[in-house]
């Protein structure tokens, strides 16, 4: 399991700027190529905030965030463009164009790589077009290649979503609760899939799941969030049922 | 009606409120002095449209039968009435484009930008179409192209407004999505935000193109050309007969422009 170390968050911490809370303190988390590593936690544990300070749609108050090599804390506006395509992001909608094709949305993910006048103009980069059909293989929904994302249940758009970040060729994948929307059958689907694409990609995978039962069955190591900082990390098959509850039996009290 | 104020909540506030006798006839004095002033303001005498009732008649029997053989000089009018709003609706879609990128909130790139865009959205839309014909039936003469160029500037007024709402209501999942990806943020915004709009925005388009094309018939009336200025010139001549025929290709145009937008809006939508 020993891949090279792609992601590594050091020290992070953040505040928010209008209410003053702390969301984030001390956390320190690496995820390594081939690993898939879940984040559980109540409402408010900083789950989500933690994924985003990741992709900088939040700016942390302090630590450092990895990938690959470059630290993305240190980074804005074209340099932070250009680092951000190593890190792909599923979100819990699946946010697909949702008039144009299943795809030309896997082909826009590689938009970040293709920049040139054309794609600017609203032009999808067409030497792209046999890696997008490979990567909609991937997910195995070729026959949909043509239809409209808006016609797609949830459980497929999330798939197309996934096969978009493919074609972004991230080394991290980050998703932020993937299967929260999705029937229990689909969850499924979408959870055996990044594990999946962790093996077979080398991807370094970090997603924040609701579901603690479905976390100890795909990931390979947990990470459990409480307050706002690392209750525990462990490999999944050595977390205690009860070190699992006590994140969410915290908030209740 | 008294169900859907039931379930908002807000019914239990208003409620003892309404029972408020003094309150409510306050409102209504309110109403009819309202109404009070504007007919003395106006002076409204009802009686003089029956007084007026001949006057009306002699006017219908010395317009009918309308002259059709008018219609050989009203074709070209027609065209170019038409052809003034077909211009000045696709100069105002052009403009108005960037203009509600401006002056939508989560779009807008700065605020003193959004600020100016929405000022300028908010003269070219106050100021009528009958009014910016006049001033630039001065500026470049009389003739279609002033017409042309008063309903494209009050229409980027008006779609301006409108692309603007479009564009802040829009789901801005794939915009994040995108941007993630790490494309140039113009990329961002031909892949995800114009796709995501483009329907609504045409169907926006084509309304106003039918609404384009009624105003233009009153253009012509300040000199704007087409079909406005013949019924106009046959007013001052008293040629009623003249009149009704302009008035049934004014009605003709009309519903025609009505149909043929309402069907494309129907298509893209």
């Amino acid at each position: 399991m020993a891949g090279e170390l792609l992601l590594e968050v050091r020290n992070l911490a953040m505040r928010w700027p209008t209410t003053g809370v702390d969301v984030l303190r001390d956390v320190n988390l690496s995820v390594c190529a081939g690993e898939f590593v879940a984040i559980l936690g109540a409402n408010g544990s900083g789950k989500s905030t933690l994924l985003r300070c990741i992709v900088r749609l939040l700016t942390p108050n302090s630590g450092t965030i990895g990938v690959a090599g470059s630290d993305l804390t240190r980074l804005s506006g074209t340099a932070l463009q250009r680092a951000r395509r190593a890190v792909a992001m599923v979100s819990q909608h699946a946010n697909l164009v949702k008039r144009r094709s299943v795809i030309s949305n896997v082909a826009a993910g590689a938009l970040g790589r293709c920049d040139d006048l054309r794609s600017r103009l609203g032009a999808l980069p067409r030497r792209e077009l046999p890696a997008a059909f490979r990567h909609l293989q991937t997910v195995g929904l070729t026959p949909l290649a043509a239809q409209r994302a808006g016609t797609l249940s949830g459980g497929q758009a999330q798939r197309v979503a996934i096969a978009r970040a493919l074609a972004q060729e991230p080394r991290v994948l980050l998703a932020d609760e993937p299967v929260a929307s999705l029937d229990p059958e689909a969850a499924e689907t979408v959870l055996a899939l990044l594990r999946k694409l962790a093996g077979e990609h080398e991807l370094a995978v970090l997603a924040v799941l609701h579901q603690p039962e479905l976390a100890l069955r795909y990931a390979d190591r947990i990470v459990g969030l409480r307050g706002g900082a690392v209750a525990f990390d462990l490999p999944a098959a050595r977390v205690p049922a009860e070190l699992v509850t006590s994140l969410y039996g915290e908030v209740a009290a | 009606m008294r169900a859907a104020a039931a379930v908002s909540g807000e019914a239990l506030i208003a409620l003892p409120r309404q029972s408020n006798v003094a309150l409510r006839l306050a409102g209504a004095l309110g109403i009819v002095l309202l109404i009070g002033q504007a007919m003395w303001v106006t002076h409204a005498r009802p009686q003089d449209l029956i007084t007026g009732a001949a006057g009306m008649a002699d006017i219908l029997r010395r317009s009918w039968p309308p002259n059709f053989a008018a219609f050989a000089s009203a074709w070209w009018p027609s065209l170019v009435t038409v052809d003034t709003a077909i211009l000045g609706t696709a100069a105002a879609i052009v403009f108005a484009l960037p203009l509600a990128v401006l002056a939508a909130r989560n779009m807008t790139p700065s605020k003193p930008l959004y600020a100016i865009a929405r000022g300028a959205i908010a003269v070219f839309r106050a100021i009528p179409d009958l009014v910016w014909a006049l001033l630039f039936v001065t500026a470049v003469g009389l003739g279609p192209f002033a017409g042309v160029l008063a309903l494209s500037v009050h229409s980027i007024g008006m779609l301006g407004r409108l692309f603007a709402e479009v564009i802040e209501d829009m789901d801005m999942g794939p915009v994040e999505a995108l941007t993630l990806t790490g494309a140039h943020p113009l990329a961002v915004f031909t892949h995800a935000v114009i796709p995501g709009v483009a329907p609504s925005l045409l169907g926006i388009g084509l309304y106003r193109l039918d609404e384009n094309i009624r105003s233009s018939l009153v253009l012509g009336f300040v000199g704007a050309g087409g079909i406005g200025f013949q019924l106009n010139t046959a007013m001052s001549l008293f040629e009623y007969r003249d009149v009704a025929l302009y008035l049934i290709v004014n009605f003709l145009l009309v519903m025609a422009a009505e149909r043929f937008s309402a069907a494309l809006r129907k298509r893209i939508l």
